[in-house]
């Protein structure tokens, strides 16, 4: 395979970096503030409508009957403009290939706001095609974002994105089906759970999550992280077996949603907030003893996007607090802004005390994130995950 | 009154010249821009470098030699796909053409109705039924025991070749229904009056064997048996052949009579061939039953070409496999073509 | 014309000649030659029946939680609220208009394509037979991918890039769907069309002309009346073929939706019964406009003298 685009893709950094590079991004901060840099001129600052908003499916809060969302109603009462709201992200790879070529001729995408993983965020951003954000304009943002998030090598300074939310990836279960309560990523290799067990496509979570587990049974000395491309082969070897056993149901993206109802799928690789969302009485998520992955989804304004003021408009929105904590208590994801624990204690202790939400110290602790390949090894990774879904 | 023969004879020219535009444009430049791009380097981000500046062959070689696997179950599940159709198809059809009477109408209408449903929906569909919670499963699992308690068929390659079978079944159908209608009855009761009877004996043992040959198929191409035949699944293999042999040989010997087997199928064999190619071709380019109902040992060569230029944007491997695809398919079909004349499939005379 | 089979004499002949074993086994005998083929086809038709049926019935369920795989309760809340879902409404009404609209380019471009091939002769026509045909014997996925193919190129590759300005074959949307969706219909048009023109009656033509029609009279007052039937037959098959389609417009559609891309991509995260209430309402109207059309022709045909071949 000649991905040459893969040369190019330069992977997002570790949590350890992030927090390392915390303190350059207070100056770097100011910097931006100041408007310094060749930076191209935004489109406009005016904050003119409609914004037009791409993102992923039950990303968003909704009212009982599902049939708006009271953010997108409070944000069109604040600025007096409409969102186009879509949701039409179903997968980072899936909606890069239909921004690419556009992007790629300097053509506007059509979107104000696109929300992307931080590998494919780090991608779009250094290939050019993402506007800065202009700091006077998301001060709320730029207030209460986690400290911890800032600092990427690929913008260290929230110049190019702001994070939507995070999630973890771990194991998912339905207690009828399996009859009981799943603890370690190894009980997704239970025989008993033969033909019923699914994982995520790509390496990013399969190959880290499944790598934590050989770590704990001494087969790799690493973290994801920090996995060669040996260790992801003894990974790929691991699961080889069991995709061919056909114990291995599937490999899917949000998927695997069908079909833990119909009892088709009863224990899975899943991301933390879909599970708690997905309506099932009996859906449980388990943050494994081997260790929990984590992942950030990020808030881009591409290049040439029509309604930049807008999209900086929403970005701050969002970081409001208050609407923080509306988001959150809907999408169960873990969200990116400071204080929103407290804002949620305030009328719902149960929820705030969530580790979906709010993950313990414990917790937090045993969380890694997805491995930072370097370029040559991304497609070697990707042919492994590409040979073990068989396609 | 009549114009002059010179412009008359430019007429069929000018008719067909808006319709085969759209189709130089929006089908042969299309195929001819995806050869280029199956012989190129780059992706989307970086552009693409085609020939005549580089000539990338390792997409077709690295591309046959990477999904080999993914080539044999588009084969494997499309062939026999299309060898269920033609069993179930061939009957239905004959009885409606010779047995429908007042009903044929209602009877063919009722072979075309699954296409008025959406075909995902009709996929769906299955999903619902082959489930593990599904009435299929409810019946021989929990009702009459004949499986395990983790026994799936969602996810295995019996579910993606009967969603398939499914699909297509129509495709088979319709054609071998107009050439059996086309059958000059005059000749099947001229047969009948020079004694041409039943035919128990034969009729058994070719369906007694074409059954037998059937599940030997089945069981390898569906993987419940591996080639090898270990000990415990050899057993399957005879009681299936066993099963095989007794159901076939019992539809064989009182379905297929002298005159069926003597008039009536040679007469139809032209269908035959038409209705297995149009099953057959869209059978295995399919990708969506084995997306909803396989498992990822049971992708086809449709998933990768689908994964390839909607996920991974890999244009050069995607649009080779594409190419080969097609290539073969074409090449069976002029094949075929030269065999038994183009007009019976273009449709030159109906 | 008697329509007696091969089966019903079989075994008549057979009883006449009697067969060996009891009388049991030739009753057992008897009774199979009788029903054997009928079952068949009565299991069969079931078979192809059961996935309409599944549909129907579970767009009056109630699921628990937000995928429409198991039966739960009886409801007919999806009924009363058949478009509420984010996008459901607008795929619908794409898949709406981009059938009408190809298959109305599609029906012109295919009847005249088929006139041509029936009512003249031509250096070529058997090459034109042939490649009609190539688009329906080349796989959906193929025609897809080869259209990605181009409409990518006319933003990415040379020559096209200059050429073209942006906005027609990219961004993929409407245009391209339209485009892909009139590409695939022809080729059905063409071929159903010719069908019926080809039982038709040359001399009605010749006659008109004889009276002092020119030919363009003689095409609307004589031919087109003719084949009209026939260019219904295409149009709705056109319109069928384009309103289900999913291969080729995931290929063509960017981030437009019709009704299909949209179940397609709505299915990753949840199925509401209004999936299956649109899938059905659809069906209904199908099954309407073809009793219909049946009882239409069946009015019209007996004047028409047409025959299918």
């Amino acid at each position: 395979m000649n991905d040459l685009d893969s040369l190019i893709r330069k992977a997002p950094v570790t949590r350890r970096v992030f927090i390392q590079g915390t303190t350059l991004a207070g100056v770097a901060g100011f910097l931006a503030a100041c408007g310094a840099g060749s930076s191209p001129k935004p489109t406009s600052d005016a904050i003119t409508g409609p914004l037009n908003f791409a993102n992923w499916p039950a990303y968003i809060d909704l009212t009982e009957d599902e049939s708006s969302s009271p953010t997108l109603t409070d944000f069109k009462a604040k600025y007096g403009i409409e969102v186009n709201y879509k949701e039409d992200i179903e997968a980072n790879e899936d909606f890069y290939a239909t921004l690419a070529p556009l992007l790629g001729a300097g053509l506007d995408s059509g979107w104000d706001i696109i929300v992307l993983t931080d590998y494919m965020a780090a991608r779009v951003v250094r290939a050019g095609w993402i506007e800065e954000i202009n700091a006077a304009n998301t001060p709320t943002a730029h207030a209460n974002i986690r400290d911890e998030l800032k600092g990427l090598a690929w913008d260290p300074d929230m110049k190019m994105h702001f994070p939507w939310q995070s999630g973890a990836t771990g194991v998912g279960y339905n207690l009828k089906s399996t009859g009981r309560d799943l603890t370690k990523v190894d009980d997704l290799f239970d025989p008993a759970f033969k033909g019923k067990v699914t994982m995520l496509t790509g390496y990013a979570d399969t190959f880290s999550l499944v790598g934590l587990l050989l770590k704990a049974k001494g087969d790799i000395s690493k973290l994801p992280a920090d996995m060669s491309y040996e260790d992801a082969q003894k990974v790929h070897d691991f699961i080889k077996p069991y995709v061919d056993s056909g114990h291995v149901r599937k490999f899917t993206g949000n998927e695997y949603l069908q079909d833990f109802g119909s009892g088709d799928t009863w224990a899975a690789m899943v991301w933390s907030g879909d599970l708690a969302s997905s309506g099932g009485e009996d859906d449980r998520f388990a943050f494994p003893v081997e260790g929990t992955i984590i992942w950030t989804d990020n808030m881009l304004i591409p290049k040439g996007a029509k309604h930049k003021g807008a999209a900086e408009a929403m970005i701050d929105f969002v970081y409001d607090v208050k609407n923080a904590a509306r988001l959150a208590a809907w999408i169960y994801y873990i969200s990116p802004v400071k204080g929103v624990a407290d804002e949620i204690a305030k009328t719902d202790a149960v929820l705030a005390a969530n580790e979906l939400l709010f993950p313990s110290a414990a917790t937090a602790k045993n969380m890694f994130p997805q491995p930072a390949l370097e370029d040559a090894d991304d497609i070697k990774w990707a042919d492994l995950a590409s040979n073990l879904e068989g396609a | 009154m009549r114009k002059t023969l010179r412009s008359r004879r430019a007429i069929p020219y000018l008719l067909m010249a808006p319709g085969l535009l759209w189709l130089l444009l929006f089908f042969v430049i299309p195929n001819l821009q995806m050869l280029l791009f199956s012989l190129s380097e780059g992706t989307l981000r970086t552009g693409f470098t085609t020939p005549p500046e580089v000539f990338d062959w390792e997409n077709f070689t690295g591309g046959i030699d990477q999904f080999s696997g993914n080539f044999r179950n588009s084969i494997v599940y499309g062939g026999l796909a299309t060898i269920l159709c033609f069993l179930i198809g061939y009957p239905l059809a004959y009885s409606i053409a010779f047995k429908g009477g007042r009903w044929k109408s209602l009877l063919l209408f009722m072979v075309i109705a699954p296409f008025f449903t959406s075909f995902l929906i009709r996929t769906i569909s299955w999903k619902i039924i082959l489930g593990n919670d599904g009435p299929l499963l409810g019946l021989i699992r929990d009702g009459l025991g004949l499986v395990p308690a983790n026994f799936s068929i969602l996810g295995t390659p019996l579910a993606v070749v009967g969603g398939l079978t499914y699909q297509f079944l129509p495709f088979m159908v319709l054609p071998l229904y107009i050439s059996i209608d086309k059958v000059d009855r005059r000749l099947i009761e001229a047969a009948q009056d020079l004694y041409a009877g039943p035919w128990r004996r034969g009729g058994a043992i070719v369906g007694g064997v074409a059954g037998a040959l059937l599940l030997i198929a089945l069981q390898l191409g569906l993987g419940y048996t591996s080639a090898t035949g270990e000990a415990a699944t050899l057993t399957g293999l005879v009681v299936g052949i066993l099963i095989g042999a007794g159901v076939g040989g019992v539809v064989g010997g009182f379905l297929v009579s002298q005159s069926f087997i003597r008039v009536t199928f040679p007469l139809s064999l032209p269908g035959v061939f038409a209705a297995s190619i149009l099953t057959f071709i869209p059978a295995i380019g399919d990708y969506v039953n084995a997306q909803l109902l396989g498992s990822p040992t049971t992708q086809m060569i449709g998933n990768v070409i689908q994964g390839r230029f909607l996920t991974q944007n890999d244009y050069p491997i995607a649009a080779a496999l594409a190419f080969i695809l097609m290539a073969g398919i074409l090449l069976s079909i002029a094949l075929y073509a030269r065999l038994l004349g183009t007009e019976e499939l273009t449709g030159g005379t109906a | 014309m008697s329509t007696s089979s091969a089966l019903g004499r079989s075994s008549a002949l057979g009883r006449l000649q009697g067969m060996p074993g009891g009388q049991r086994r030739n009753r057992f005998a008897a009774f199979l030659d009788r029903w054997l083929l009928k079952l068949l086809t009565v299991v069969a038709i079931g078979y192809l029946m059961l996935p309409v049926a599944v549909m129907i019935i579970f767009s009056f369920n109630k699921p628990q939680g937000k995928f429409n795989f198991v039966w739960a309760e009886f409801s007919i809340d999806a009924w009363l609220t058949p478009l509420n879902r984010p996008g459901l409404a607008d795929a619908l009404g794409t898949s709406i208009l981009v059938a009408a609209i190809a298959t109305l380019i599609a029906t012109i471009l295919g009847t005249l394509i088929a006139l041509a091939l029936v009512r003249y002769a031509f250096r070529g026509k058997n090459a034109t037979n042939l490649f009609i045909f190539i688009p329906m014997a080349t796989p959906e996925i193929v025609l897809g991918a080869s259209l990605l193919s181009i409409f990518v190129a006319t933003a990415t590759q040379e020559p096209f890039r200059s050429i073209i300005p942006p906005g027609i074959f990219f961004p993929l949307g409407l245009n391209t769907i339209i485009i892909a969706h009139v590409m695939f219909n022809i080729s059905y048009v063409v071929v159903t069309v010719k069908a019926r023109i080809q039982g038709f009656d040359r001399n009605l033509e010749e006659a008109a002309m004889d009276l002092g029609a020119n030919e363009w009279v003689t095409f609307w007052k004589v031919t087109f009346p003719l084949i009209r039937p026939g260019i219904i037959a295409a149009a709705l098959l056109a319109f069928s073929l384009s309103i289900d389609d999913f291969i080729i417009t995931n290929f063509t559609s960017g981030l437009v939706n019709t009704f299909p891309v949209w179940v397609w991509g709505t299915i990753r995260n949840n199925l509401p019964p209004q999936v299956h209430v649109i899938g059905t309402a659809i069906f209904l109207i199908a099954v309407g406009g073809v009793a219909f059309g049946t009882w239409f022709q069946s009015r019209s045909g007996k004047v028409a003298p047409i025959r299918a071949r």
